[in-house]
């Protein structure tokens, strides 16, 4: 167990077997930390690959479709997003990677002070508030290129050196290729994002649940 | 998790002062609305520190449920609207919570924000031509003590580059042995009181004919009266504006030195100059031809629509 966490701790995720949690995706998001319920969804998502259009224009399958998922956090326009995100593999498919990027890495040349005045918003009124968000809030970083809005010139400059370091950064890619094979990413320290889905993808099935907190 | 933030909470308040401190130095300083925008970052901060103790302090006590919504609990009141406590009960309360805001800050603030009143309630103009070295070290100084108070900086408030210059005002206003400065006017004082009258109108002329703006900012001599030059040093960002006659450059100077040479006053460095009412920044303005702000080589240019170089024939 101690591996799990230090990966986890490390690398800013973790690959495991869900079996020897349990059976169920809840029952193996309950095991492996406190589960949360977020408004608006149920505790456990199934996630599909969808065409375009056949989705509202409020999630990335209803803009991307079955194409490439750009780096993101999720939930990043929420002012605490959750901390942690398990997805669960029902259905592989071996030609689609879920890409992860420790979020440290795109801002160590920033400046501290700056980072901390580049403000944004989200895109839209939540619960009919607009809060304003950072990039790095000090325990977590954010990162959406559609979902949040810069609000100021920093944030503008800022966005666009995001964008282009993550088109150059380098990442680790899973494979989710086994059903219960599980990944567990901190939302808080990495960015991800999903490959293109292709034909032979399209059975492609994933359970996500989000996390508070994983048992230490 | 939390989908939206307080709008009373800390972190709300301390972004919008972020963000008011961003427009305010956008203004040169002695635009109006420079001082205007500074009123409201002071009030965003006083606001931020005394949430940092607990928003439930920034609620109006008239009304309970302005506690409930502090606490983000539902209210069950009928088209209430959340009120806060107005911003010089919260001044007042900043006073007895952060350590070193004295009553001297606290009066600054009350008084900047009765510019602020007076300005957005009135059609009289306390901003529009308010020399800086009345209000802005104390603006710095409430505002590094407040930024300290919970957890901030004067740079992650204002910039870095904004902050040195703070930093600079902080040190000009606590430098008291800066009000040494004011014995030395009056012996100057005294001095040009024996000059025949004679005497005084020819070093008035002279000094006159030789302070010309080109090389600093004419103003009068705290000793003598006579015209005498500041120079300072560029404050921030140069602002540039296109006119009919080419471009405009506005650049906001700080006084550095003071020299009379009616009667032969000097004074080096701006917390001096401030105890002798010197330390209002001032703009200096150039004008440039726009061929010549921009480096623009006419001749390149007609040489470019040649057709190329050919030394064959």
């Amino acid at each position: 167990m101690s591996n799990f966490f230090n990966e986890l701790a490390e690398d800013g995720f973790v690959i495991f077997d869900g079996q020897s949690f349990g059976d169920s995706t809840i029952e193996i998001a309950t095991n492996v930390g406190t589960v949360m319920n977020v408004p608006g969804a149920k505790t456990v998502q199934e996630l599909t690959p969808s065409n375009k259009g056949s989705l509202e224009a409020s999630s990335y399958s209803g803009i991307y479709g079955v194409e490439e998922f750009p780096f993101h956090s999720d939930m990043a326009h929420w002012f605490r997003p959750p901390r942690y995100l398990l997805l669960c593999c029902k259905v592989p498919a071996i030609s689609v990677e879920t890409r992860v990027v420790k979020s440290e890495r795109i801002f160590e040349s920033e400046e501290t002070h700056d980072l901390r005045r580049a403000l944004f918003r989200p895109r839209r009124r939540l619960n009919g508030r607009l809060s304003h968000l950072r990039l790095f809030e000090g325990d977590f970083y954010r990162w959406d290129s559609l979902f949040i809005q810069p609000i100021n010139e920093l944030a503008s400059s800022l966005r666009s050196r995001v964008i282009d370091r993550l088109t150059v950064v380098s990442y680790e890619a899973v494979v989710l290729s086994n059903c219960h094979q599980c990944l567990l990413i901190d939302n808080w320290q990495t960015f991800h994002s999903r490959t293109a889905v292709t034909a032979e993808g399209m059975n492609r099935k994933i359970e996500r649940v989000y996390l508070a907190e994983v048992k230490g | 998790m939390e989908q939206t933030s307080n709008e009373w909470s800390k972190e709300s308040l301390f972004a919008k002062a972020q963000l008011y401190a961003e427009v305010m130095f956008e203004h040169q300083d002695n635009n109006w609305q420079f001082g205007l925008w500074s009123a409201f970052v002071i009030e965003m901060l006083v606001r931020a520190t005394v949430s940092n103790v607990s928003p439930v302090l920034l609620a109006d006590s008239k009304d309970w449920n302005n506690l409930l919504h502090a606490l983000d609990k539902p209210i069950k009141k009928q088209k209430f609207v959340a009120k806060s406590a107005s911003i010089t009960e919260l001044i007042q309360r900043v006073e007895s919570l952060a350590d070193g805001f004295t009553r001297e800050h606290s009066n600054f603030c009350a008084s900047h924000v009765a510019r602020r009143n007076s300005e957005v309630h009135s059609g009289s103009m306390p901003f529009e031509n308010l020399g800086t070295s009345s209000w802005l070290p104390n603006f710095f100084m409430v505002t590094q003590i407040l930024a300290d108070e919970i957890g901030e900086s004067l740079e992650s408030l204002l910039g870095r580059e904004v902050a040195k210059q703070a930093k600079e005002e902080i040190e000009a206003l606590k430098d008291d042995t800066a009000n040494a400065v004011k014995g030395t006017i009056a012996t100057h004082k005294t001095v040009w009181g024996d000059a025949s009258p004679e005497e005084q109108e020819q070093a008035r002329r002279q000094a006159a004919t030789v302070s010309l703006r080109h090389y600093g900012h004419r103003v009068n001599c705290p000793a003598c009266g006579c015209t005498a030059l500041l120079v300072g040093k560029a404050a921030g960002e140069a602002k540039a504006e296109v006119s009919d006659d080419g471009i405009i450059e506005r650049q906001v100077m700080r006084p550095e030195t003071f020299q009379c040479v009616a009667c032969s006053l000097k004074i080096n460095g701006y917390s001096k100059l401030r105890a002798a009412g010197l330390g209002d920044s001032y703009i200096s303005t150039s004008s440039y031809d726009a061929l010549e702000y921009f480096d623009v080589d006419i001749d390149e240019h007609i040489r470019d629509m040649m057709a190329d170089d050919n030394n064959e024939y």
